[in-house]
């Protein structure tokens, strides 16, 4: 018997940028890879959502005008602390108050199979996580650190 | 929201075009656009709310965005000295209507507005999927070398008067 694909946590939207003319990028199994990302510590915040989902959303563009890319469903993470660590310091000297936008902390947690699908991560340690349906990264990552406190 | 000081007026922005984002981390920090009269554009994230995502708009020269790119200015170096020595502040709703524009100077830019002096790009530009239809070649040859760049052209066939045909724009010092 042949296992049926999982659908994605966002299969709708994936498929209307499909439509115009997106491709999802190669995707591979993260294995039970540690991973992290930047989240908000406050409790009442939204964390692990993708930006295109968000209100208001950062974009300066309809989707069908430019490139449709579909990394506006993935999940950005990092594969090293340290990684995460210096692109956010990066980040922070050019936006002063890119805190308000991706959170101010830390978090960390394992990606399983069941989970969803990563993209090649990039030297700098990126890569773009597409969640499956009923993944649900806040049952699974956790605060470590506070980013803004140096 | 900071509350910032400007003038306030309308501008359309609908006739810019990507040519890439600059910095990008689940949605654009900071883009190049370009205008429908072939200027450059950065597009610069600063603040949001719940409603709406301030971002400041400034032209910039292409040799000054090249050196931006290429580590020798920093981020603050552009922004506080935009080439019509004014920015633009607008508002984007999440359906990315455009409001609230202001014409702002860099002197009254809040400081959480500005970036660290030591903001020297440390990215990777994601280009837009029709950035090399739009993209331009800025080429500055200074006067004395003119002749001399002349001949190299004739030499390998590409006559000068050819080049200033393809060239929109060409400076001279």
């Amino acid at each position: 018997m042949i296992a049926k694909e999982p659908k994605f946590k966002y299969q709708e939207q994936i498929e209307k940028l499909v439509a115009l003319g997106c491709q999802l990028p190669e995707l591979f199994a993260p294995d039970n890879m540690q991973a992290y990302r930047f989240a908000f510590s406050e409790s009442g915040h939204q964390n692990h959502v993708p930006q295109y989902l968000l209100n208001p959303k950062r974009m300066l563009q309809e989707i069908d005008k430019g490139r449709a890319n579909a990394s506006l469903l993935a999940l950005s993470c990092f594969t090293t602390s340290e990684k995460a660590e210096a692109f956010y310091t990066s980040l922070r000297k050019a936006f002063r108050n890119v805190a308000i936008s991706i959170g101010e902390s830390l978090s960390e947690g394992r990606l399983t199979n069941e989970d969803g699908r990563k993209t090649v991560s990039a030297p700098n340690g990126h890569f773009d996580f597409y969640e499956y349906e009923g993944c649900d990264l806040n049952k699974t990552f956790v605060i470590t650190k506070n980013l803004t406190n140096k | 929201m900071q509350e910032i000081n400007g003038y306030k007026i309308e501008y359309d922005f609908s006739t810019f075009r990507k040519i890439a984002d600059l910095v990008y981390l689940d949605g654009p920090f900071l883009s190049h656009y370009v205008s429908s009269k072939g200027d450059d554009y950065l597009f610069y994230w600063v603040d949001r709310d719940e409603k709406d995502n301030r971002w400041l708009v400034l032209r910039v020269s292409l040799p000054n965005l090249q050196k931006y790119i290429g580590k020798k200015i920093s981020l603050r170096d552009l922004i506080a000295s935009p080439n019509d020595g004014f920015l633009y502040a607008v508002d984007v709703d999440n359906d990315l209507h455009y409001h609230d524009v202001k014409l702002i100077q860099p002197t009254s830019l809040p400081e959480e507005y500005l970036p660290t002096a030591d903001s020297f790009y440390d990215f990777e530009p994601v280009p837009a999927e029709d950035a090399e239809e739009l993209m331009t070649y800025e080429l500055t040859i200074p006067y004395k070398e003119r002749n001399r760049f002349e001949d190299i052209l004739h030499k390998i066939g590409f006559p000068i008067s050819a080049l200033k045909k393809m060239a929109s724009r060409a400076a001279v010092f």
